[in-house]
């Protein structure tokens, strides 16, 4: 063991004392570890009273251009954390073809209770760009349409004050695709694709629609 | 390398002339992963077989996949309707096969497949020659114009070059695309093939919306003619129907239930049993559609049909257990569209990578997902899964969005562009 990865190891150990990570019930593989801190918009930490029901969150995790969804679902939910394990966060890279929210317009995104998507229900995260339809309360698997894979999910801890934090990936990552795919808009939105790679040490989280100007539903 | 061992390679040693086709008689070398790697040949580098290669080598790298195409690069049939009226650049359509190969590390070989010999499981091309353990042909369409009775080859020389289908990507839509910046007045003829069978049920709808979108912006005097087989678009009817009356009012003649019976490209007349002779100043001539030559020469299509003869639900040919047929040549009443065809093309890689491994795979049928602009930003789509049941297919579930809208226009985009950095490693 390096001494990176023995630093990685020791950091999650920590959490494990510290508090409860979101692990999923089906044990899966965990492809990042890493523990940083959530931050509000004002730098205060992201605490889970922020948290709104049905509202979907974004922050970046683990590089500076990887974004993840943050939302409560209003109900239990795999690997879900909070009081109502309703709080469930997972890598918003579609894992059929990386699309990914940018500042102009997101094609993947949650769908509300009282939506509707293509699988006639709410509380699903859906991508307009092939239409695939994930479960959020079901670990970010495939209900219809062409990917292959679930949404990796992002496994969230909090400290006794309740400040969130993101510890880990889980599932199927689809980092190296989407760093592949997206690097000539990666590029342009951070410079280089050297600073999309960069690790996060601590990320804000906003409130998708915040970031994004139009959220694109099909 | 070598002069002996150059020329083996490219397979350009003298050509061998049989029955007035010449072959590269000379083997193809490419490297292996190792010596015991299985070669499978992918035939034609379309929405399909591209697919299929890169998700071959990806399920297992130490597989050599060779992908074979008679073109040198990529051109984009989907989205080119709206390049030939100038909404988008050509360099969203056209991709290089050779940033594909080596993102994804397989072979691309630049050839004309002319002949395979199953028995021995030769692959005979222009350049050479090439040994396969499978193979996959994913070679598209051809035109079927003796359904329409364009059988003489004067005609067909006509029908073919001045008024080009473009419903095969290339010197076709290039052509097609100067008539239409060319054109100054009259009725610029579209038809569309009857049936379900042809490539891309909502393409001539798109495109003759489109041109008449173009010559109203640029106030030509003149309308497209719009000459169907079927009483309706088979699909997204409304929102071309919504298009026509909103849009393009006055520039686009409707002409349904017409049962065309023969193009007379000479004199410029589509012949049809509802209205008699259309005549036209200019035009598209899209005629039915059958499988590629290829399928017919190497005896994949049962007498009488027109697509290839494969089992439903394996692919491979019926009788051949290391040959697969993939993309619009199938013969599943699936819609012969790219977004069809790659889907079912990563179910196609994992089949051929169990059949490599002696095993089954669970099938998985595939999903249309299909786009048709109406202007130069507003867009409809229809969505189509699938169910196989009692020997027959059905639609699992059928979705539509009707309403022209800059969201799904804007999707049409993303959904295109997301496949070229799927297939071809277009970023
Ligand atoms: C104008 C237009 C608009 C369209 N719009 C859409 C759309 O919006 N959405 C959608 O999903 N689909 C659309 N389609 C349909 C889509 O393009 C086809 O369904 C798709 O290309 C089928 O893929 P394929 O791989 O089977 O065939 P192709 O993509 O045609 O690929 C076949 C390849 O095989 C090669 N080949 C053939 N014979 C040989 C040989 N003997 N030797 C070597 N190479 C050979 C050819 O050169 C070709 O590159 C559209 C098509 C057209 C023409
Ligand atoms: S990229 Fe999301 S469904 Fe294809």
């Amino acid at each position: 063991m390096n001494r990176r990865d023995f630093l990685k190891t020791c950091g999650l150990m920590g959490l494990l004392i510290e508090g409860k990570i979101a692990f999923s019930h089906s044990p899966s593989e965990i492809s990042f570890k890493g523990r940083v801190p959530l931050k509000r918009e004002d730098g205060r930490p992201f605490n889970i009273k922020d948290v709104k029901r049905y509202e979907p969150y974004i922050f970046f995790y683990p590089y500076t251009s990887t974004p993840c969804i943050l939302v409560d679902v209003g109900k239990k939910a795999e690997g879900g954390i909070g009081k109502g394990n309703s709080i469930v966060s997972f890598s918003l890279i579609c894992s059929h073809q990386w699309a990914f929210p940018t500042p102009s317009e997101t094609f993947i995104t949650y769908y509300g209770p009282d939506e509707t998507s293509l699988v006639d229900r709410g509380n699903v995260i859906q991508c307009c760009v092939h239409m695939s339809v994930f479960d959020p309360l079901k670990g970010g698997e495939v209900i219809d349409g062409p990917a292959d894979y679930p949404l990796a999910r992002i496994l969230l801890d909090t400290d006794r004050e309740g400040n969130l934090y993101a510890v880990g990936v889980e599932g199927k990552d689809q980092f190296s695709e989407f760093f592949q795919a997206n690097r000539s808009t990666l590029k342009r939105l951070y410079g280089s694709l050297q600073k999309a790679k960069e690790i996060v040490k601590e990320s804000r989280v906003m409130r998708l629609k915040y970031y994004t100007k139009e959220e694109i539903k099909c | 390398m070598d002069r002996r061992s150059f020329l083996k390679f490219a397979g350009i040693s003298a050509g061998l002339f049989i029955g007035g086709v010449s072959f590269g008689k000379g083997s193809i070398n490419l490297p292996k992963p190792s010596p015991k790697s299985p070669r499978v040949i992918v035939i034609g580098a379309g929405w399909s077989g591209l697919t299929v290669a890169k998700y071959i080598k990806k399920g297992n790298p130490s597989v050599d996949v060779v992908l074979i195409d008679k073109r040198a690069h990529f051109f984009s049939c989907p989205v080119s309707n709206l390049w030939l009226v100038d909404i988008v650049p050509l360099e969203m359509l056209v991709h290089s096969y050779l940033k594909a190969a080596d993102t994804y590390g397989y072979h691309f070989l630049q050839a004309t497949v002319i002949d395979i010999d199953r028995n021995k499981r030769k692959v005979y091309t222009d350049k050479g020659v090439i040994d396969y353990d499978f193979l996959v042909l994913a070679p598209g369409i051809d035109y079927d114009y003796g359904r329409w009775n364009i059988k003489d080859p004067k005609e067909l020389e006509i029908a073919r070059t001045k008024y080009p289908p473009a419903f095969i990507p290339g010197s076709e839509h290039i052509y097609l695309k100067k008539k239409i910046h060319n054109f100054e007045g009259g009725e610029f003829v579209i038809t569309v093939p009857p049936g379900l069978d042809y490539r891309c049920i909502p393409g001539p709808y798109e495109r003759a919306t489109l041109i008449a979108w173009f010559f109203k912006k640029n106030k030509v005097k003149g309308k497209v003619i719009l000459v169907d087989p079927h009483s309706d678009p088979p699909v997204k009817a409304k929102g071309f129907h919504y298009a026509w009356e909103k849009i393009v009012n006055g520039y686009i003649d409707y002409y349904p239930n017409a049962d065309i019976k023969y193009v007379d490209v000479i004199n410029r007349k589509v012949r049809t049993e509802a209205y008699g002779d259309i005549d036209f100043t200019d035009g598209n001539i899209y005629p039915p559609c059958r499988v590629a030559d290829i399928v017919y020469k190497i005896g994949g299509v049962k007498k009488g049909e027109r697509w290839a003869n494969i089992d439903p639900l394996r692919y491979n040919l019926i009788g051949d257990e290391r040959v697969f047929v993939s993309g619009d040549a199938r013969n599943q009443p699936f819609s012969k569209s790219g977004n069809t065809a790659a889907t079912e093309a990563k179910y196609i890689a994992r089949r051929v990578l169990a059949s490599i491994a002696g095993r089954d795979i669970p099938y998985k049928p595939p999903i249309t997902l299909c786009y048709s602009a109406v202007d130069e930003n507003k867009a409809v789509w229809v969505r189509l899964t699938y169910k196989y049941e009692k020997g027959q297919f059905s639609f699992a579930r059928v979705r539509t969005d009707e309403n022209p809208s800059q969201k799904n226009f804007k999707a049409y985009m993303a959904w295109a562009k997301a496949y070229y950095k799927d297939m071809l490693a277009a970023d």
